[in-house]
């Protein structure tokens, strides 16, 4: 167990290493130069080159991209804006806020919007399609399985912007979303997530449906639960015994891959609802060529990816005894 | 307006413009520099005003810079208004924020000018501090005035530094590369100040509008011994009323009242509520909403820069007891379209009225909202502006806003130019998307082969700043600094200014301007000097054709039922904090 | 939203079932004298939902093929402003004053706020736009799978090791964010920043950073199916008789993949669909004016058409999930005729 840990974190270092690369190499591509930006109106060269110098854009990129790892695991007293302890992401260009303060300061509406989403989705959409699976063929099963394709297909930038429309801006029934910290008044946090975590959870939902009961149904046509039933358990027993545990693997794979990207910023949805979240600081960061944050953003998103992939291989032993991890 | 049924038309309306008319004609009175009497504080009392209570402020932009020396936009400038002072500042006369006069703040006076308009004297005020409670001496006033050439001070206005450098353009830096930092100094030749109080300045050629730019906020006092250069941005040393006790950037501030500031010494500000609480990253709608529920915290609501949105104005202005939370004004921006004047396939005078009475202005109007928000323009001195004409109308655009592709056709063959390209450079934001491709569609129609060309909205003033640059007509508006056709056309279309990051946009160059420019820059005579420029308007205009109007933009604002002394200030663009109470 | 991952989820026990099966059925094959394709699609049309989703799936094709030709017919392209050419049809923000977005016997399905579009062939040429740089990144994903996949799965040891590695790499980043990263990078590599950034520029950037990221799922299907063929008995008969490496691919193993990889395409482009308008969506992908799904999506999603227009987004809202589960359920359709015993 703490050697696949070790083997799997080890893993995911060198493939963050990797991503900081390129990432990196993505922005030398960028058509912008930040100096030019932040220069302003009474723009010089000269200006231009003092920016260039202050931002260490005037090294060569190996050394840039070395001061860079630097910073991260050491944490750097070099940055004029102030000190930056690691894990030390540099200061924005554009705002000239610390990275890692900002990304933490973001962290929060970006956890609520999806765990809050995820909550509902996974409880529904496990429900409704192990329902399906139990009554299978009947009106049940063929309204859910219907119903769950076509939700399923739906996009949130369609089902979004149409609960806008309809519930804030026609009938001004609810608030336009917003994040309030959960701290400050939870009521508040709740009223303004509720319109993101319904349409984010139902499309979700529908896809959880059709995957847990196209799952069950394969489940119980197994080897060992045809046996069981052939053995003269019942079909209760056996549904709820055996054939759930094995149909959850898939489940359990799907919703680690969707938590891990949805918390590294839920680009699509907060862009959506106007949320501040980490997926909207990645968009102004790319607006704006601000690469220490839009490295700081992809960083942690690939961060959380590879995080709940570790962690699904983790669960695997605990539903499924079959599996060792080695 | 049309009665739609489930979803005809935009909800919004335009029979607000007779109130904004009125609006701007007060703004038309003109502007004087006021006496050492006019100078002395306290500053009027508000009618009705009382004391205390916190006021909650809904904004949209967070101000990027907080450094004087950084600020130039609407939004920084209405904010800091009550935490930053300067030598001179706006005194409003009248309670709607319509007449001002110019007096001097941290100064007795709006300035003694000697020496033909090429000396100004300012003495400071006795019992003036910073928030830390140091006195402001005329070493900060030095500082704050050789910081402004330092390279990481990038933002602000220039007018002051090329006064005294006596250069256009960015040349004025070679003064004094480094700032204050490196031990050199102005040199009395430039800037003296003999003991702690007195002030002088000396400039090589007059300089009849220093009082004006010394009352932008970018030439506000920044403490010496306190300055932290870039450091300061985020936390400047407040002279004003009001200092700033936290400020998340993007999200919150909270602003509370700064015990060293005198009201005796400030003739501009009071200082009624306690505490104000700002929160940013509140879309128009969003605050216009809060506001109009008006329950709760949002009763002492308001917003200095959020306008009432689109969606909302026709409700808010079709209910009397809404309207009444409201204030309205033109705000003091004039959008055009600028054509390139360097450009040899624009050297043609017919080619550039074909591209002016093709223009469809709708496109610009639309995308902003309509007109509610914006009004089809005549010429380019704004309705905010002395020398406004209503009934200029150089391009027909009032009576054809969509423009007029038969007449503009006809001129491109007489010409012989159709089917000539038109590199049109657009702002790649989702208004500048959607305006540009039906303004292009227009000069289709007329015979041009349009060419659009998009640029990050990060670099826009970069890309079309540049001398070189290959476009052909490319929108920008200007907001003039202070409301007089100095403020418009001298740094706009004066040929002797062209350079890179410069504001002549459209590089025109014509000997008449300039020697007008001269001429009306030295009539000392207000009055007169309106009447000149808007002269100078309608001859840029009809004779060179230079650029296009398109718009005069609009803004209504409205607060909370328990916010008392809303004015919306014509010349800071957008509501005064500095008379805001809680009734 | 959807991970491409998720087709992977589905696909993997498909791929073993199928070849399974389809050895099986050449069995069969000798027996009745019908080719396993040929039983695959007697089986095809008897299913009466994939049909009829066949014949909606190839109504978006067609229509995009014929944007042109219906739009000449109609009279009308999705270019003229029509905010200025009928003023009197919209207020001055650009909104249709009639109700329903302006839907009349002239503009069947109304204008667009904003600058008034005609909507109908709006939609028409977006669903051209959008289906072309589908189409391209599915093709583009395809050859990339079977030649990276084939290859691990065929050669094995180091050239899978590999091949595998890559493919763990691309899985751990960010899509989205990658898209959008690379988005203005890949633009700007084609053109100078002083020129008009031609459409097709932007058509073969956002093909690029789809095509990038989008290969992997199908690729370890397909190196895994390649895999457990390389060890059955046809394949060992082939390598003993002399056959080189190039034919037993060709003619043994390709042969043997087109199953999964047929199913595998039919889920995997309506993903390329959504996440291409989701990139419009978001301002990275096609702009105005060149029609394009996404970017309707965008437009309805302004103030403008949430406060005013809500008929608006039905059209691209309606169409795209009409499309999206048509080709889902043909999806599930194709995949039973080749393997009846995954019908569920």
């Amino acid at each position: 167990m703490l050697r696949f840990l070790i083997r799997r974190t080890l893993g995911a270092v060198v493939i963050l290493f990797l991503l900081s690369i390129v990432t990196f190499l993505l922005f030398f591509g960028m058509p912008r130069d930040p100096a030019l930006m932040m220069c302003g109106k009474a723009c010089t060269p000269a200006n231009i080159e003092n920016i260039h110098h202050v931002l260490g854009l005037d090294k060569s990129i190996p050394e840039q991209y070395w001061t860079f790892l630097h910073n991260i695991v050491l944490g750097s007293d070099a940055f004029t804006q102030g000190p930056c302890p690691a894990p030390c992401f540099g200061y924005s260009y554009n705002t000239n806020e610390a990275v890692w303060p900002t990304l933490m300061d973001r962290l929060p509406t970006t956890v609520s919007l999806t765990l809050g989403a995820a909550c509902v989705f996974l409880l529904v959409g496990l429900g409704t399609g192990l329902l399906a699976a139990w009554k299978r063929g009947t009106l049940i099963d063929k309204t859910f399985t219907a119903g769950s394709m076509v939700i399923s297909s739906m996009q949130i930038y369609f089902l979004g912007p149409l609960v806008l429309a309809v519930f804030v801006y026609q009938s001004h029934l609810f608030d336009k979303p917003a994040y309030n910290p959960f701290t400050a008044d939870p009521v508040n946090w709740f009223s303004g997530l509720i319109i993101p975590w319904v349409v984010l959870s139902t499309i979700f939902a529908a896809q959880y449906t059709r995957m847990a009961r196209s799952s069950m149904v394969e489940q119980l046509q197994e080897e060992h639960v045809r046996t069981a039933r052939a053995k003269g358990m019942s079909r209760r027993y056996v549904f709820f015994r055996y054939a759930w545990r094995g149909s959850l693997i898939p489940i359990v794979t799907i919703f680690g891959i969707d938590l891990g990207s949805l918390l590294g910023g839920a680009v699509i949805t907060e862009y959506t609802f106007g949320l501040p979240g980490l997926g909207q600081l990645a968009v102004q960061s790319v607006a704006f060529s601000d690469l220490p944050l839009l490295l700081g953003v992809m960083l942690f998103a690939a961060t959380m990816i590879l995080l709940f992939n570790i962690i699904v291989d983790t669960c695997y032993a605990f539903i499924d005894p079959r599996v060792r991890l080695a | 307006m049309l009665t739609g049924c489930s979803s005809g038309g935009s909800k919004g309306s335009s029979d607000n413009n007779k109130k904004d008319k009125a609006n701007a004609e007060r703004q038309q009175a003109l502007i004087k520099f006021g006496d050492a009497a006019a100078s002395t504080g306290p500053a009027a009392e508000v009618p009705g005003a009382k004391s205390g209570g916190t006021m909650e402020l809904l904004e949209r932009d967070s101000p990027a810079h907080l450094d004087p020396a950084q600020i130039y936009t609407f939004d920084e400038m209405t904010l800091t208004q009550v935490i930053h002072r300067g030598l001179t500042g706006y005194k409003a006369t009248s309670n709607d924020g319509g007449k001002h006069e110019v007096v001097g703040d941290l100064a007795t006076d709006s300035g003694t000018v000697s020496d033909g308009g090429r000396t100004w004297k300012y003495t400071l005020k006795d019992g003036i501090k910073f928030q830390d409670g140091s006195p402001i001496t005329s070493k900060d006033v030095r500082h704050s005035f050789e910081r402004l050439f330092a390279p990481f001070i990038t933002k602000g206005p220039t007018y002051v530094q090329q006064w005294m450098a006596d250069t256009a353009g960015t040349d004025y830096r070679k003064l004094l590369p480094d700032g204050p930092y490196k031990g050199k100094h102005l040199p009395d030749s430039i800037l003296e100040t003999p003991d702690d109080k007195t002030v002088i300045f000396h400039f090589k050629k007059p300089v009849a509008d220093l009082p004006y730019a010394l009352g932008m906020t970018g030439y506000a006092m920044v403490e010496a011994k306190g300055d932290t250069k870039e450091k300061y941005d985020r936390a400047p040393a407040a002279a004003g009323p009001y200092k700033i006790q936290s400020f998340k950037s993007g999200k919150s501030m909270v602003l509370v009242k700064n015990d060293q500031w005198d009201p005796k010494t400030d003739p501009i500000r009071n200082q009624y509520v306690d505490e104000f609480n700002i929160t940013f990253n509140q879309q128009y709608e969003t605050s216009t909403k809060a506001l109009l529920a008006d329950s709760g915290a949002d009763q002492t609501g308001a917003s200095l820069q959020n306008g009432v949105d689109a969606g909302n104005l026709s409700k808010v202005l079709s209910d009397p007891k809404l309207k009444s939370r409201t204030v309205s004004g033109y705000q003091p921006y004039v959008g055009r379209i600028n054509i390139n004047m360097s450009k040899p396939e624009m050297k043609d005078k017919k080619v550039r009225e074909a591209i002016a009475y093709a223009l469809p202005v709708t496109p610009f109007v639309r995308a902003f909202g309509g007109d509610a928000a914006m009004e089809v323009a005549g010429g380019l001195i704004s309705p905010t502006v002395s020398g406004y004409d209503p009934t200029f109308d150089p391009f027909g655009k009032k009576k054809k806003p969509a423009g007029d592709p038969v007449k503009a056709k006809k001129l491109l063959e007489e010409a012989g130019k159709v089917g000539m390209k038109l590199t049109f450079a657009y702002i790649n934001t989702s208004e500048g998307q959607q305006y540009s491709t039906a303004m292009a569609e227009g000069l289709k129609k007329a015979g041009f082969d349009v060419q659009r060309q998009e640029v990050p909205s990060s670099n826009w003033f970069d890309q079309v700043g540049k001398i070189n640059n290959n476009y052909d007509i490319f929108h920008t508006s200007w907001g003039a600094d202070w409301p007089s056709g100095q403020a418009v056309f001298p740094p706009t279309v004066d040929g002797r200014l062209i350079a890179d990051g410069g504001s002549n946009y459209t590089q025109v160059n014509d000997p008449h301007v300039n020697s007008e420019i001269d001429r009306i820059n030295a009539i000392t005579d207000p009055v007169k000097a309106a009447t000149e420029w808007a002269k100078l308007d309608k001859y840029l205009l009809t004779e060179v054709v230079y650029a296009v109007p398109t718009a005069y933009y609009k803004q209504v604002a409205i607060a909370g039922s328990k916010v008392g002394g809303l004015v919306y200030d014509d010349v800071i663009g957008g509501v005064d904090a500095r008379r805001l109470y809680i009734k | 939203m959807t991970s491409p991952l998720k087709t992977e989820g589905g696909g993997a026990s498909v791929v073993v079932d199928g070849d399974k099966e389809s050895a099986k059925e050449s069995q069969t094959a000798q027996v009745e004298g019908r080719s396993p394709g040929r039983l695959m699609w007697i089986r095809f049309k008897r299913d009466r939902t994939g049909v009829i989703s066949a014949y909606v799936v190839g109504f978006f094709f067609l229509i995009g093929l014929l944007a042109p030709l219906i739009s000449k017919l109609y009279g009308k392209d999705p270019y003229t402003v029509y905010a200025d050419e009928r003023p009197e049809l919209f207020d001055s923000a650009g909104v249709p004053v009639q109700p329903n977005g302006g839907i009349s016997g002239d503009f069947w399905f109304g204008l667009e706020p904003g600058n008034g579009y005609d909507v109908f062939t709006k939609l028409i040429y977006g669903i051209r736009t959008s289906l072309m740089i589908s189409l391209a990144v599915t093709v583009a994903v395809v050859l990339t799978g079977i030649l990276l996949g084939v290859t691990a799965g065929y050669l094995g040891g180091k050239a899978d090791f590999f091949i595998g590695r890559v493919i763990d790499f691309l899985l751990a980043i960010p899509a989205q964010l990658f898209f959008i990263a690379s988005m203005p990078v890949v633009v700007s590599l084609f053109v100078s920043p002083r020129d008009e950034t031609p459409t097709y520029v932007r058509v073969v950037a956002l093909i690029a950073v789809q095509w990038a990221l989008g290969w992997m799922s199908l690729g370890r299907i397909l190196r895994g199916t390649t895999l457990s063929l390389r060890e059955r008995e046809f394949i060992e008969a082939a390598k003993v008789s002399g056959a080189s490496s190039r034919r037993i691919i060709g003619k043994e193993i390709l042969p043997n993949v087109v199953t999964p990889l047929l199913v595998q395409s039919t889920y995997l482009l309506p993903n390329f669909v959504t996440a291409e308008a989701g990139l419009s969506f978001l301002g990275v992908g096609i702009v105005e004016p060149t029609p394009d799904w996404g970017q309707m999506f965008s437009k309805a999603s302004t103030e403008l058409v949430l406060q005013n227009d809500l008929t608006y987004m039905f059209f691209p809202g309606v169409s795209m999930i009409i499309f999206v589960v048509a080709f889902n359920l043909l999806g599930d359709s194709v995949r039973d005729a080749f393997d009846p015993k995954s019908a569920r």
